[in-house]
């Protein structure tokens, strides 16, 4: 299955699923695929559905912060749903959980 | 030239195609010498951040070095780039909410007992240190 999943905006809430190890080897891809869908849907809700990754680095928490920003071009809000306690310690550790609606 | 109580371990030279099976590597070996769930993700996390610079401003790829001491657990990584100006200087602040880079070195420092960084023109030397349970428990040789 693909790391990245991207559906279509229902009743304005665009959600994208992650999965499986987030890095650099396949960030600038993770982060086309995301930062173009929300350009593209225009959606008013983003939700990143964490909850399958099993690995993330600085490079992937790189491409939420490009997802949250992209939200923000369109006016969009922007939250993170269901990290494994090690992302969610990762996230906490970077000082992204209030940024990232899991604070 | 091991000193008494090291373990000799493992060498790897690595590049960008080479990066995920250096990550495995490392957790492979980290958590056959006694690293677990949490403990085991963090050692790994700083590792990777490690490896993932030497390919992303260290020449394109390094040479990792894998051993045990003492009851603690030692990651080396080793590239010919062209070296870091202030090797002590990066990584000791987080940065802020919307930047989308700059974590790498942050995360590793947070998430091992000891990092070092050694480096001159000929490139860079870092090395991470994590403390395995058993000797977190007792200090008995």
């Amino acid at each position: 299955m693909e790391v990245v999943s991207v559906g279509t905006v229902t009743d304005g809430l665009l959600e994208v699923v992650l999965r499986g190890d987030i890095d650099f080897t396949n960030a600038a891809w993770v982060r086309k695929t995301v930062s173009a869908a929300v350009i593209d849907q225009h959606p008013s809700v983003v939700r990143i559905e964490m909850g399958e990754v099993a690995f993330l680095d600085s490079s992937g928490i790189g491409v939420l912060v490009d997802a949250m920003k992209a939200s923000a071009e369109v006016d969009a809000s922007f939250s993170v749903g269901h990290p494994t306690p090690r992302v969610f310690d990762q996230l906490r550790i970077t000082g992204l959980l209030t940024a990232f609606g899991l604070g | 030239m091991s000193e008494p109580g090291e373990t000799l371990g493992l060498e790897y030279d690595f590049d960008f195609d080479t990066l995920v099976a250096a990550r495995r590597l490392v957790e492979r070996y980290a958590e056959r010498h006694g690293l677990t769930e949490a403990d085991l993700y963090r050692f790994v996390v700083a590792v990777n951040e490690i490896t993932t610079n030497a390919v992303r401003h260290g020449g394109g790829g390094g040479r990792l070095s894998l051993w045990q001491a003492d009851g603690r657990l030692y990651c080396r990584v080793t590239d010919n780039g062209p070296g870091l100006p202030w090797p002590d200087e990066p990584g000791h602040r987080p940065v802020p909410p919307g930047s989308s880079s700059g974590r790498g070195l942050w995360l590793a420092r947070q998430w091992v007992n000891r990092l070092t960084i050694e480096s001159d023109a000929e490139g860079t030397s870092v090395t991470l240190e994590a403390t395995t349970p058993q000797s977190k428990q007792s200090n008995d040789p």
